[in-house]
């Protein structure tokens, strides 16, 4: 496996000040992608990735706050540079797809429109050129009758051609990353199957690599080379697609994995409790009060991630006897 | 053979057309459009459909919110459709829904307590003995009964849908339909209501309606599985056959599609089937299906299949099998 | 921080907290109490709400706070200086202004409280028989409103209460005839998403009466908006009472009454402007009061100041 990473996330940590507190959305998040591969982020929801995805473009909101880490892109921190830069960098270098794509386009502009000014805003092409440019971006990513379409309205289209635009979108200046939000959560699961297929056809043609956030371990399973699982903010499972789902080393994956509904299964082994709230977040491990493993180390101090195996890392006392 | 406890009969609902003067004329929406299925007490059907197959209306033409326009449903042998008033009323009591969103199918400013007290109220149960019933469901669907007094928006999605699930159960029905009872949870939480809902239908001998896009969801809870497609079931078949035994190419795609939480399975992601759903208003002709079916004929562009059975307890609508 | 493009975008990749915020739509989450407490921290609302409150204090205790008799005429003593008896000075009658002025609380805060109950009363039972019952019904009643509203409101008032003769009653009567036709529709309009909530169906389910669904589901969710809107709508109607008044189709003297007493000073404005001043303060001040705390009270009752922070 190559493993020259593209984008490097490094501590990335991200609060919100709200009038209740601090919710600590993500805590202290590391990860790194390589080109032409896809990490999956799987969580469930308010466990911090889709502020994860925001923070690595910059793109949070007060009263949100990015209180550290980096994001190197291109030998460049992300978190540092000027504004202006930072403008060239989003959609060129990396862009996002959102879950809900009728709400990510603007709904009195046609869909040719919105294309080409994607394009003609980081290029100096011609408005014809940018159209030209924008059918073929339709017609690759399978929809029908591209010319018909670009003089359509959101509105006009069906939830899957719509996120369909929205990836062709994403994709129009050929990012180096693609940071995709729950991209087919919420679609039907024929269309997902089509939308998931279209982006690993294009990630090959384009050789880009994909953060792929999802709460769906299916989908993380058809499309990943890489996993990372997020409880409270935290990653606290790394590691290589087969190996996360093959041996999973920290409870709340394996809880995880095992609440899982699958075709033919008989018994669902769900994982109690709920999750703690961002707000008073413990000093020990997150995930200690639904954990059945716990034993007395986990009292105290919050564990680290740790390689368990090649590439492998786990962020659990229990696996660690021996340190802490 | 036991009784059936629910009998639907050619069930149709059509909408009105949306669009106005400027729309110009439009055909009405086939929502569910001639549905026939039964279910036995104590069983669970399954119904699975995409977004926009007529799966939550047939739910809730079930259980009477919504008028059909053609058709006929049986209740325990007594026929629902046509009632109205009281003597609707009576029948309401034995048949329950369970909605999707938990949180907007509890009223914001009312408490818990209010909440499971109302069907209880309704039919007339005493104040004392209506708080000692609260606290008993609220123990049943496992929340505390000191929980009465708070309000929904102080519980967490999963929580909310277990209090869904107690003002259901509140008037011991027989039959409770779940209208994607576990689509908007998350997975940890979605298999704790699963398995809630497979409890209470052990204990109860309750009869389920599960309807959900997600096959594994409904094969967990189901015995029998409906497959709907634009309105119309194309496919009736025992969950355990799933798998194995589906036969309509519909079904089979949809199987397909899933994607299964295992990367050793991963299979060269080929899309069985392309495109989406034909609007509902204007269905094509022949087979439904056919203009997304990789095998259809000729023939499935001219008539359109009849349900037919084809083994015991299996019914499809393909001209192919 | 983040071009505008995506500002939007920020607010939808927040994890959890907004999420019942979101489903909660129209609805609002708030219950009276957090309600409350959170219209406790917005200062201006509580300066608002204390001057309502002060306000209301000089209506009820009018007679013991006034130092002469409002309305007894003193011709010797016209339009005199603030001083002894007369602590703002008298008026062209020789009339305690100040003790106008506390009398006039009662008359502008009564009669527009009593208007608003009027307006209440027409539009809450139909605005929601409009939305909830839909068809004839519906058209029916919103035609009537689309009528009225056809025209402008103050000028329709100020022919129904010329025609109706000038009076208190009469003014009250005129503006409740042609206000209550905005809270109709408002109303209606909230019925109609509220209707659709699935609270409002699962009620249905379990055997509720449409009256039950309507008195305990629908209207709880629908009066928070309107209580704002209601508390908004006080200061315009103290000043379109004070409007009419002003042109002397309400308080009849020798009633003491804000517009009317600004109309009364009006040819003195030269050598009294106080006659003009007071009461216009007076107008202001309770008028930009309520308009704090309807501010407030929207900012309180709004769903999203309310969510669920424990996750």
């Amino acid at each position: 496996m190559s493993w020259a990473p593209v984008l490097k996330v490094k501590n990335l940590s991200t609060y919100f000040y709200t009038r209740y507190g601090v919710i600590k959305a993500v805590n202290g998040a590391s990860f790194t992608v390589a080109a032409g591969k896809t990490l999956g982020l799987v969580g469930e929801s308010g466990c911090g990735k889709s502020v994860t995805a925001l923070s690595i473009l910059r793109l949070i909101e007060p009263p949100g706050r990015i209180c550290s880490g980096e994001v190197w892109l291109n030998g460049c921190d992300l978190l540092k540079i000027p504004p202006r830069q930072l403008r060239q960098v989003r959609g060129r270098e990396i862009a996002l797809v959102f879950q809900d794509p009728l709400t990510s386009l603007n709904p009195v502009l046609t869909i040719g429109t919105q294309l080409a000014e994607t394009i003609d805003s980081h290029e100096e092409i011609s408005r014809a050129e940018a159209r030209r440019r924008a059918v073929e971006l339709l017609f690759r990513l399978g929809l029908p009758d591209p010319e018909r379409l670009m003089r359509l309205y959101p509105f006009q289209l069906s939830g899957g051609m719509r996120q369909r635009v929205m990836v062709a979108m994403a994709l129009a200046l050929r990012p180096k990353v693609l940071i995709a939000d729950e991209p087919t959560t919420a679609l039907d699961v024929t269309v997902q199957a089509q939308i998931l297929a279209e982006l690993k056809r294009l990630q090959e043609e384009l050789g880009m690599a994909i953060v792929l956030i999802t709460h769906d371990l299916g989908v993380v399973a058809a499309m990943t080379d890489e996993v990372a699982v997020m409880y409270a903010g935290t990653i606290v499972e790394h590691g290589p697609v087969a190996e996360v789902f093959d041996r999973p080393a920290h409870p709340y994956t394996r809880a995880l994995l095992r609440s899982v509904p699958r075709l033919g299964r008989e018994e669902l082994a769900p994982v109690e409790g709920q999750p703690p709230s961002l707000l008073n977040l413990p000093a020990h491990c997150a995930f200690l009060p639904r954990c059945l493993q716990a034993g007395a180390a986990c009292r105290g101090e919050k564990p680290e991630l740790r390689e368990i195996g090649p590439g492998h890392a786990a962020a659990c006392h229990r696996l660690f006897p021996w340190a802490g | 053979m036991r009784v059936s406890l629910l009998e639907v009969r050619d069930l149709v609902k059509h909408y009105p057309g949306k669009g106005g003067i400027l729309a110009g004329r439009r055909e009405k929406v086939r929502a569910v459009d001639g549905v026939s299925l039964s279910i036995a007490r104590g069983e669970t059907l399954g119904l699975v459909g995409e977004s926009g197959c007529g799966k939550s209306t047939l739910g809730r033409l079930v259980v009477r919110l919504e008028e059909p326009t053609a058709g006929k449903i049986f209740f325990a042998g007594q026929e629902t459709t046509g009632r109205t008033g009281r003597k609707l009323r009576e029948l309401r009591r034995r048949f329950q829904i369970i909605f999707q969103d938990s949180s907007s199918s509890l009223n914001p400013r009312r408490t818990v307590g209010a909440i499971i007290e109302e069907p209880l109220a309704n039919f007339g149960v005493v104040k004392g003995e209506c708080r000692e019933r609260v606290g008993e469901l609220l123990e049943l669907v496992g929340l505390e009964p000191g929980d009465a007094s708070k309000y929904p928006h102080e519980f967490s999605g999963g929580q909310r849908q277990r209090i869904n699930i107690a003002r259901a159960l509140a008037l011991q029905p027989e039959l409770v339909v779940c209208d994607e009872p576990v689509s908007s949870l998350d997975v940890s939480i979605r298999a704790q209501i699963l398995n809630l809902l497979r409890e209470l239908k052990r204990r109860f001998n309750l009869s389920y309606l599960f309807i959900s896009h997600d096959l594994a969801a409904v094969s967990y809870l189901a015995d029998r599985v409906a497959v709907m497609y634009l309105g119309q079931i194309v496919e009736v078949l025992p969950a355990e056959g799933l798998v194995s035994q589906a036969r309509h190419p519909y079904t089979r795609a949809l199987l397909q599609a899933v994607p299964e939480p295992d990367p050793q399975q991963r299979t060269g992601q080929k899309p069985v089937i392309r495109g989406e759903p034909p609007d509902p208003a204007s269905p094509p002709p022949g087979c439904r299906f056919h203009p997304r079916c990789p095998e259809a004929r000729e023939v499935c562009r001219q008539e359109e299949p009849v349900l037919k059975k084809v083994g015991k307890g299996r019914l499809v609508r393909c001209h192919l099998s | 921080m983040s071009s505008s493009k995506n500002s939007g975008v920020g607010v939808a990749g927040y994890p959890a907290p907004v999420e019942s915020a979101g489903q909660a739509g129209t609805v609002s989450h708030g219950l009276p109490g957090s309600a409350l407490t959170r219209l406790g921290q917005d200062k201006l609302a509580l300066l608002g709400l204390v001057i309502i409150l002060a306000v209301v204090a000089v209506a009820v205790f009018a007679p013991y706070l006034a130092p002469n008799d409002p309305v007894k005429v003193d011709l010797a003593q016209r339009l005199a200086p603030p001083g002894a008896p007369y602590p703002l000075g008298t008026d062209h009658l020789g009339r305690c202004l100040l003790s106008r002025l506390i009398y006039g609380t009662r008359v502008s805060l009564a009669t527009a409280a009593l208007a608003l109950s009027a307006i209440m009363l027409i539009s809450i039972p139909l605005g929601t028989l409009a939305g909830y019952c839909g068809g004839r019904v519906d058209s029916l009643i919103m035609r009537v409103v689309d009528v009225l509203l056809a025209f402008p409101g103050l000028i329709l008032a100020l022919v129904i209460a010329g025609t109706l003769g000038p009076g208190l009653l009469n003014v009250m009567l005129a503006l409740s005839l042609v206000w209550w036709v905005g809270y109709a529709r408002v109303i209606r309009g909230m019925v109609l998403s509220v209707k659709e909530k699935e609270f409002v169906m699962a009620a249905r389910a379990c055997g509720t009466r449409e009256l039950g669904i309507i008195t305990r589901h629908i209207l709880p969710n629908v009066l928070s908006p309107v209580i704002v809107l209601a508390t908004l709508d006080m200061g315009k109607l103290i000043l379109a009472i004070s409007g009419l008044s002003f042109l002397g189709l309400g308080a009849q003297p020798p009633t003491p009454e804000w517009g009317g007493m600004l109309n009364d000073g009006r040819p003195y404005l030269q050598v009294a402007p106080q006659l003009m001043v007071y009461p216009g303060l007076c107008i202001m001040t309770v008028v930009l009061a309520f308009n704090l705390l309807g501010d407030g009270l929207r900012d309180a009752l709004d769903p999203r100041g309310s969510t669920r922070i424990s996750l």
